[in-house]
């Protein structure tokens, strides 16, 4: 199966940004940036997302959402956090009801510097993400694998156990 | 066409509010906002209104135990900023017409806003009338 | 009871956002409906709120205009351009001219870049993709002119207390004006398609009335206000420069979601023939005096018109380094009681194209 890092679809979410990195998250999709040409697809479902894009320094009231969008995207997926709000919360970081940057709530992959994030940069941190995502589908069949030989030997183990337990 | 602004401060009394906002609803003013200052013993409270490139300030101080009534009866559209000023500051406003029940924004600890006291300044200027433009 | 007097009819309560495909912000709405009829509509906020407008008195007044430019990224520059007058009226300062006439080339560029923002998230909210890319590729031209003159392409960077921190030269600006030719063409040709295509007008005429009367005693302010026929533009207050040119107010007495879509597309050309005006009139010298010292004692207010329609600003000083209060009442902010006037009574399945055509900005509504 061809990675899908070929073709990984994005979900965009404003936790609390100026619409400054926002606009610019929208501008990569347009005909000047084109994200479109990494094969990326905007979805709204982030259940059928594999990388999440997110803006500003998340506050108090949008944790719980991001926490479940981030809980709903199936594994592997990866987390994009653009601009320096999502990073330490940006001018923004003494603020009352902000609660600094993104990952206090969910862990992040890779950061897009600026304020605001320059679409350039946001393609960048897209396919450092799509790579990301490659090496986590493998380590992710890795330990799969190694699950399920860990599960048969304890099945063999156990099988072997009972077989000694009847001898007894 | 430039129209020249005219901005007008007029310190008023709670129990004044209704019946001069009446007044003005009557003369076709439009709500444009309403600001707190948290004050030392008392919050400040500025109502603006508009009409045409004309702006008008009614102002008053209230205590902290002290209720307001609600201007929604005559300006619907002033829930919001109502509901915000109770939330973020603490002030008594009864009887608002869409009532959020301190859920505006639904933020981490209780009246921030009310936190920083603002001393002195304007509580001291006296009701003036400022005027600021350029050409008529 | 049997199954079908169950389903009588009842209103139901549907949540609308916070993450929905077509609003690039967060915004909640909890819509009451009658069988497909929006009888209803309760907007929730706070998503976005920071409380931006504490850090006053953590800033030196001087620096706060990078928080300021921040309020909202859409209309950064006169987010920090409102607070900067607001701190000059206090200060008692007046911008040299050509200070003042490059902050209206700015506010222009960014009127034409919010409205064609709009017209793409208006098209998307159709369903209309063509037009959402059209819209946005004109406006990288636009956007590329900010980044030239000022600096930043969506944050622009310029605004400063007592002028403008950049100068493009002349000839830059006459550079980029000329660049912008294409832009304009391009904006005829999406007022065209906007007019005429039966599908955005399928959608759109009819939809979501607002009577002047009802726009007026609501609040409403902005292309809501004008498109319900009433006349009214800040920018007649003449600030900057705006006493200096010679511009339209633009407005359409539908008061549908047609009619707001018309006033921005007609509001873009009226910007375009502004930034004419102030490039071909721009005068020299300095564009910035230089502030120095504590700020007095005092208050001020200020407004502007924004792409969205009138904003306040309102400082009061003690006398020291840090304001003591900053306030801001941003357009989307007054037009949310008419916002919710317009859904009521519209079918849910044009609920997304009613918000979007008020142009809802939450980031500033919630600062
Ligand atoms: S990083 Fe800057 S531009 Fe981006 S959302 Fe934060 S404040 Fe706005």
């Amino acid at each position: 199966m061809s990675g899908i890092e070929k073709s990984p679809w994005l979900i965009h979410y404003d936790a609390s940004s100026c619409n400054g990195c926002d606009i610019e998250v929208l501008a990569c999709l347009t005909p000047m940036y084109d994200a479109e040409r990494f094969g990326c697809i905007v979805t709204g479902d982030p259940k059928q997302a594999d990388i999440f894009l997110i803006t500003g320094s998340v506050n108090h009231l949008n944790i719980p959402v991001v926490k479940n969008l981030y809980e709903q995207m199936p594994e592997p997926k990866a987390v994009v956090a653009i601009g320096a709000c999502a990073y330490t919360g940006g001018v923004f970081s003494e603020c009352y009801n902000i609660s600094g940057g993104v990952a206090n709530v969910i862990p992040v992959d890779v950061y897009v510097p600026g304020c605001a994030a320059k679409p350039e940069s946001i393609l960048d941190g897209v396919v450092r993400a799509a790579q990301i995502l490659a090496e986590k589908r493998k380590s992710l069949k890795v330990s799969q694998r190694e699950k399920r030989k860990a599960m048969k030997k304890a099945k063999r183990v156990k099988g072997g156990a009972k077989a000694a337990g009847g001898q007894s | 066409m430039i129209v020249r602004e005219i901005q007008t401060l007029e310190e008023i009394t709670v129990g004044d509010l209704i019946p001069k906002v009446h007044a003005l609803k009557a003369e076709g003013w439009r709500i444009i906002q309403v600001l707190a200052v948290s004050g030392p013993e008392a919050n400040e409270l500025t109502y603006s209104f508009g009409l045409g490139m004309q702006f008008k300030l009614l102002r008053f101080r209230v205590g902290s135990e002290q209720t307001v009534p609600s201007i929604t009866p005559v300006y619907v559209a002033a829930y919001l900023y109502e509901n915000e000023i109770r939330d973020l500051f603490g002030v008594k406003i009864e009887r608002i017409a869409v009532d959020w029940l301190g859920k505006v924004y639904d933020v981490k600890g209780d009246k921030p806003f009310s936190k920083v006291t603002v001393t002195g300044a304007c509580v001291e200027c006296p009701p003036s009338t400022i005027i600021q433009g350029t050409k008529s | 009871m049997s199954a079908h007097e169950k389903a009588a009819p009842g209103p139901t309560v549907i949540p609308f956002g916070p993450q929905h495909p077509v609003l690039p912000e967060p915004l909640h709405f909890d819509l009451v409906l009658q069988d497909e009829k929006v009888i209803d509509a309760i907007p929730q906020i706070g998503y976005i709120h920071r409380g931006l407008e504490l850090l006053v008195d953590k800033r030196d007044y001087l620096d706060y205009v990078h928080v300021a430019e921040r309020i909202c990224g859409i209309c950064s520059f006169m987010h920090g351009m409102g607070y900067c007058e607001a701190v000059e009226t206090l200060l008692g300062i007046t911008v040299p001219d050509r200070g003042r006439w490059l902050r209206t080339f700015w506010c222009e560029l960014e009127r034409v870049h919010s409205h064609l923002l709009w017209l793409g998230l208006g098209a998307d909210s159709l369903g209309f993709e063509n037009l959402f890319m059209a819209a946005w590729r004109a406006r990288e031209t636009v956007v590329d002119v900010a980044e030239e003159t000022a600096g930043g392409r969506v944050i622009f960077g310029s605004a400063l207390v007592g002028g403008v921190s950049k100068d493009p030269s002349d000839e830059t600006l006459k550079r980029c004006i000329a660049a912008m030719k294409p832009v304009r063409a391009e904006t005829l040709r999406l007022a065209n398609v906007v007019m005429n295509e039966s599908t955005v007008r399928h959608r759109f005429e009819g939809v979501g009335v607002l009577s002047k009367e009802m726009a007026y005693a609501l609040g409403a302010v902005g292309p809501m206000l004008r498109a319900s026929g009433v006349d009214y533009d800040v920018r007649r207050r003449g600030y900057a420069a705006y006493a200096e040119v010679d511009f339209e107010t633009v407005t359409e007495t539908a008061g549908d979601c047609m009619a707001r879509a018309l006033v921005r597309v007609r509001e873009i050309e009226q910007s375009f023939h502004i930034m004419d005006q102030i490039v071909a009139t721009m005068p020299s010298g300095p564009v910035a005096v230089p502030v120095k010292g504590m700020p007095p004692v005092g208050e001020a207010w200020v407004r502007l018109e924004q792409p969205r329609g009138e904003v306040l600003y309102y400082v009061r000083s003690n006398g020291t380094r840090n304001l003591e209060r900053f306030r801001v009442r941003t357009p989307t902010f007054a037009n949310v009681p008419a916002m919710v006037e317009a859904v009521r009574g519209a079918s849910l399945a044009d609920v997304p194209n009613i918000i979007l055509t008020i142009d809802p900005c939450i980031s500033c509504t919630e600062r």
